[in-house]
């Protein structure tokens, strides 16, 4: 075939409809044939006849990059799948397990008797059956890894709510609404278990025409035919959004990208941005892309344009949303841009795979594509006002859960530069660290440190000596385990708080064996003395636990290089490697003097 | 140049069968095909009715067992060719 295969399904998301159900078949049959690995695996349990979703989940999780191959359980067995030792589920191996009961399959009645019932006795029969769901949801999250979706509750599709129901307070919608946040509420307890928001995507389709009742009767169909396409993109991105990590960064172009005009040309007083059309969809995209920033995603700018008019514009418009200390890094020159976007991602220490690109122009947008493919660039459509729509459409611009972390990220992205120059500045090291007075605390890991734990052991990449992707379910167990120990690290000097930035996982070998089976860094603060002071951390926890040697082990990847030196530079010795041969082993012993605080760092107690 | 309404029906069958087109004959039903079973009547039922712009009564969609007979029933509706 001489058109690559993804050229066939990724289309922009306003040509949504319009595909066939024979061509969702096709299509799936032929990106399942064309051989390559789904990236995850995902299970229903579904309370319909959730195979009829199979092409369109394929499909549609295949467009977002990020292609599930899915697996459905017996149709209606909620607790006999969920909760069952023998169940076939436990052997499926899956990334994502999603639960998929409607109100209507669980309680076929309560819709219709709740003129009779009164509101009570209705929210009584609701949070039966949100106990039920909350009972599958913990009984998976003991038995499995997987990450966990669970449904949400949509009034039934087969009836409308009376014209003045949300008027009575105590109308059927509400007790509907109250329950859902109840089951959020229960599902938030459990380490990653979600809701997938169901009622969400029935009413963004309109709850009237969400179902054909004869594919109903018939097949117990859980949707028109038209239908199973926005399902299955509401499915697709969240189970994204659970299995890969989100971007950290996007980078914007200026003109006719957040103001409309050519500054060049217009001038500062002549681009387009404002109260009046097209001034106002512009202005509405700067604030759309401000709120992602308070959402701890960095923004930069790329742009063919003289740096000082740009900063003018961006001091001095009156309009202006993004003034220039909320970018983290600016570059408006003449060379290309994807020189640019390669500048910005050394500046910020990222990934280039952690950027979304942003540009009006198709052809600047095309040259990305070609030139730095692993960077996600956004189908802008030619009218602004369509702006917001296509950049919220973006799968890697969600994340299940913002942590005070991801908050204040852009924040210590700001104070960075002048903690930079600083070190640029200073004539050593040392003479930095102290000047800076920087100070690190250290602690186990708890219930308030747990996620961002899991969060820094999911996306670091580079200063990461054994990358091991534990899920957040086993960091847990880890932390309650008598023979392992979870260890944080936070830093702090007098330009601010960088929050918790280091983790190591320390696991018994045997009597006074230790091993260090996580020892990671955010790469923002990687060699400042910090690694040592988290090492001398994990020493501590060790003697303390009654241990003589500790093992460390370095595995490669293609990003983790600098940590190779790590070992050795601690004074730990090589030995021979008995695991993968790409390992590498070294062991120290725990003698008192060994692996001390570094003098240069303060150092706090845990509170 | 409008397609035979029979060829259109064979694309249709041969995607949701996930069969090559050539392996999809107007002779084929579900005799010889394994899975051609009451899901796939439904995937054939929410097929032909987008594809061809028709509504299938209950009793009509479980009649679709065959490619001859998919083409019988469409043609009994008024579509040509």
């Amino acid at each position: 075939m001489t058109i690559p295969l993804n050229a066939l399904y990724q289309r922009p998301a306003s040509m949504n409809r319009g595909r066939t159900h024979s061509e969702y078949h096709r299509l799936a049959t032929e990106i399942e044939s064309s051989g390559g690995e789904p990236v995850c695996k995902l299970a229903v349990l579904a309370s319909f006849t959730a195979e009829l979703l199979k092409p369109y989940i394929i499909l549609e999780s295949a467009a977002l990059g990020c292609r599930a191959a899915p697996w459905f359980a017996p149709f209606g067995q909620l607790e006999q799948v969920a909760m069952s030792e023998a169940s076939d589920l436990w052997n499926q191996g899956c990334d994502v397990i999603w639960i998929a009961f409607r109100l209507e399959d669980l309680d076929p009645q309560l819709q219709n008797e709740y003129s009779e019932l009164g509101p009570e006795k209705t929210a009584t029969r609701l949070d039966a059956l949100c106990a039920r769901l909350i009972a599958a949801a913990k009984a998976v999250r003991a038995h499995s890894q997987a990450t966990v979706l669970v449904s949400n509750l949509a009034a039934s599709s087969l009836h409308a709510l009376a014209v003045f129901d949300a008027s009575d307070p105590d109308g059927f919608g509400h007790l509907l609404s109250d329950a859902n946040r109840r089951l959020a509420r229960a599902l938030a307890n459990f380490p990653d278990v979600y809701v997938f928001d169901y009622q969400g995507v029935v009413n963004a389709r309109g709850a009237a025409a969400w179902a054909d009742p004869k594919l109903w009767y018939m097949a117990r169909a859980p949707c028109s035919t038209d239908n199973h396409a926005a399902l299955a993109q509401s499915l697709a991105r969240a189970v994204a959004a659970l299995v890969r990590p989100a971007a950290k960064c996007i980078v914007l172009d200026l003109d006719n990208t957040l103001w409309g005009g050519e500054l060049g040309d217009d001038g500062v007083e002549g681009i387009q941005l404002g109260d009046d059309y097209p001034g106002n969809a512009f202005k509405e995209f700067q604030r759309t892309l401000l709120n992602f920033r308070r959402r701890g995603f960095l923004l930069a700018i790329a742009s063919k344009n003289d740096e000082a008019t740009v900063l003018e514009a961006l001091r001095t418009h009156p309009e202006m949303v993004l003034r220039p200390e909320h970018f983290a890094s600016i570059f408006a020159n003449w060379g290309p841009k994807s020189a640019n976007l390669r500048h910005i991602a050394e500046a910020l220490n990222i990934g280039l795979d952690a950027m979304i690109y942003v540009d009006d122009n198709p052809v600047e947008r095309a040259q990305i594509k070609a030139e730095l493919p692993m960077v996600e660039v956004i189908e802008m459509p030619a009218d602004p006002a369509r702006y917001v729509a296509a950049l919220e459409q973006c799968s890697l611009l969600d994340r299940p859960r913002v942590l005070a972390e991801d908050r204040r990220r852009a924040e210590m992205y700001e104070q960075s530069p002048r903690r930079l120059k600083h070190f640029e500045a200073a004539p050593s090291l040392e003479q930095a660290l102290k000047q800076l007075r920087t100070v690190a605390q250290v602690g186990l890991a708890g219930p308030s440190t747990l996620e961002r734990i899991h969060q820094l052991i999911q996306k670091t990449n580079q200063f990461n000596a054994t990358t091991r992707r534990h899920k957040l379910e086993e960091v847990r167990s880890f932390s309650n385990s008598p023979s392992a120990k979870v260890a944080w690290l936070r830093l702090r000097d007098c330009y601010g708080d960088q929050g918790l930035v280091g983790v190591g996982i320390l696991r018994q070998l045997d009597l006074e064996g230790w091993e260090v089976d996580t020892f990671l860094l955010s790469c923002r603060v990687a060699g400042r003395r910090v690694e040592e002071a988290l090492m001398a951390y994990l020493a501590e926890l060790a003697r303390a636990a009654g241990g003589r040697r500790l093992r460390g082990v370095f595995r490669p990847t293609a990003k983790n290089e600098p940590v190779g030196v790590l070992y050795p530079q601690l004074g730990f010795e090589p030995i021979a490697s008995s695991g993968a041969a790409t390992e590498r082993i070294f062991e120290i012993r725990l003698e008192k003097d060994a692996l001390p605080w570094p003098d240069l760092i303060g150092r706090e107690a845990a509170p | 140049m409008v397609e035979p309404l029979e060829l259109r029906v064979r694309r249709v069958v041969s995607s949701v069968l996930g069969l090559p087109l050539e392996r999809v004959t107007l002779s084929t039903s579900n005799d010889d095909v394994e899975n051609w079973d009451s899901l796939l009547i439904i995937n054939l039922l929410m097929a032909i009715e987008a594809e061809f712009e028709v509504s299938l009564t209950p009793e009509e969609a479980g009649g679709l067992l065959s490619v001859e007979l998919i083409v019988q029933l469409l043609r009994e509706k008024g579509l040509n060719a």
